[in-house]
């Protein structure tokens, strides 16, 4: 059963964990805050913080990064239900929540109040989905499903051109739908549905690796650290710039991006590439974000202190933390702002309401 | 190879580098069969498989066995990591890189035994074959050991039905697995 690759992989485990064990606890900790631990004044530095962590845990007042004071009401659940059968991406729009289930292709179309599944469409693939010019766009397996909302059926489907396994997701454009691959960027013309003009993305290897949008811009993250926008009317890009931090797309809110980090979460100035503001929530992972209609931004990640997934709220101005929730669930396949709800969907299909 | 007895938690808390080989031997199959199934594309399981040990090895220490079981802890991990290589299109080597691990290069007959494991029908596929009432009641019950009263709680049903439900669950992966003997 695999035995070269699985006797490889014990291999290379068994040497890590050797490593590990020698390394030692202090050594431990300056990794996991991601320093290399090389130079002397890192490493003054890291004996400052443990001696400064000592000294806290000393006086009794060591709390949990989600025990900040929260600021009005604290995230709880308010609804819980299987939604589908295998989760998949969600998208609110046309008064429902759209719903895919990746176990069966299907999209379900979902009432947001009684959360009754109102109807089923079929797709096929595992789709992500759009709500943009006048439909639902769901994109899978290298094709574009155009879903009318006003008859709840397939109103088109258009062959992009692309590999079954390439990712691919509709962005809403002016006047035009956007694809956005990890190599081009494809305008669909939603009225003709066929895609009209084909632009790369991609350079010297480096593709694209995260991206978000608002009315105006595509905004496309590269693993070289480069920031690429593009008008949303036209497809011209407007700016190259640099990010200095390794941090991937989420969303886009009062003109900064918002970007996952190692540890927590990133705005950016779009048009310098600046870091407005960094937070460290104490993330071992950043998994989505989306932002409510009352201005919370939401982030679900795995605590690093618990190893469980957790939701963060966040003040998207300045990234104060406002609150957090733990989730019994692990994994998430959608995540959609759902008015000033917050609906999540794990790998099983279990969808948690959240406000 | 040495076999060392014990429960996954007590692999976990002991922290040795022996006891989590014993980890990854017991669940290695079950993760590289998941990840084949979900992704048919037995690159990307093998790396996927490599990230989701290295981060169980790299984040062991913050395993709490209260919070569930280690199984379902391994899963959760794998699940996390499938859901950020669907999003990104390809799957990070984050906790490898942590740790130092060279990635492993697949030679054609890996290839070929990974598409074999993802095509058979293991305990987690028999799972996912489950009506979903069944389903989670098995998983709360059997993999995340909870009580029952706990689980008719949370699901808003009596404990009767819970039992019902892992018991017929369970019933219905015994017939599956019988019939493929």
């Amino acid at each position: 059963m695999s035995d070269d690759f699985v006797s490889r992989l014990r291999l290379e485990l068994r040497e890590a964990a050797e490593r590990e064990a020698r390394r030692g606890p202090v050594r431990r900790a300056a990794r996991t805050v991601r320093w290399d631990v090389a130079s002397p004044p890192v490493l003054a530095a890291t004996a400052l913080i443990v001696a400064v962590l000592v000294a806290v845990a000393a006086g009794g007042a060591l709390r949990g990064r989600d025990a900040t004071p929260p600021v009005g009401t604290q995230p709880h659940v308010v609804a819980e239900a299987t939604l589908v059968g295998t989760g998949g991406a969600l998208e609110a729009g046309f008064g429902s929540v759209w719903a895919a289930d990746n176990g069966t292709g299907e999209v379900l179309r979902v009432d947001p109040e009684t959360r009754r599944v109102q109807a089923r469409i079929r797709v096929g693939g595992q789709p992500t989905m759009r709500a943009a010019a006048g439909a639902i766009w769901a994109t899978a397996e290298g094709r574009l499903t155009k879903i009318d909302p006003a008859t709840n059926r397939v109103a088109a489907r258009i062959d992009l051109r692309l590999t079954p396994r390439q990712p691919a997701d509709a962005v809403p454009g002016r006047g035009v739908l956007w694809v956005i691959t990890p190599l081009e960027l494809l305008a669909v013309d939603p009225r003709g549905d066929e895609v009209t003009r084909r632009i790369p993305i991609a350079r010297a290897g480096f593709q694209a690796a995260s991206y978000t949008f608002d009315a105006g811009a595509i905004y496309v993250g590269r693993p070289d650290g480069v920031l690429l926008t593009f008008d949303t009317r036209t497809g011209a890009r407007t700016s190259r710039v640099r990010v200095g931090l390794d941090a991937f797309l989420m969303a886009a809110a009062d003109g900064r991006l918002l970007a996952a980090t190692a540890n927590g979460v990133a705005a950016i100035d779009p048009s310098s590439g600046r870091v407005v503001w960094q937070r460290d929530i104490g993330a071992q992972r950043v998994n989505t974000t989306t932002i409510t209609g009352d201005g919370g931004l939401w982030v679900h990640g795995t605590d690093a202190r618990t190893g469980r997934d957790r939701l963060w709220r966040m003040d998207a101005r300045d990234g104060r933390v406002t609150g957090s929730l733990g989730l019994r669930e692990f994994g998430v396949t959608g995540f959609a702002a759902v008015g000033d709800d917050v609906w999540t969907v794990s790998p099983p299909g279990r969808l948690v309401v959240v406000r | 190879m040495t076999s060392i007895a014990g429960s996954d938690e007590a692999l976990l808390a002991d922290r040795g580098a022996a006891t989590f080989e014993e980890f990854y031997n017991r669940h290695v199959e079950n993760i590289l069969a998941f990840f084949s199934r979900r992704t048919r594309d037995a690159e990307l399981a093998a790396d996927l498989t490599a990230e989701t040990f290295a981060a169980a090895l790299a984040g062991r220490r913050r395993y709490r066995p209260e919070a569930g079981a280690a199984a379902a802890w391994l899963f959760g991990i794998a699940m996390n990591k499938l859901a950020d290589a669907q999003r990104r299109g390809f799957a990070e080597r984050r906790a490898c890189r942590r740790l130092g691990m060279e990635r492993i290069e697949l030679y054609d007959d890996d290839i070929a035994r990974i598409d074999a494991l993802g095509d058979s029908i293991t305990a987690s596929a028999l799972l996912e074959a489950l009506r979903t009432d069944q389903r989670e009641a098995v998983r709360a019950h059997v993999l995340d050991e909870r009580p029952y009263a706990d689980i008719a709680a949370q699901q808003h049903v009596s404990e009767a039905v819970v039992r019902k439900r892992v018991s017929r669950g369970l019933a219905a992966v015994r017939q599956r697995m019988g019939s493929r003997e």
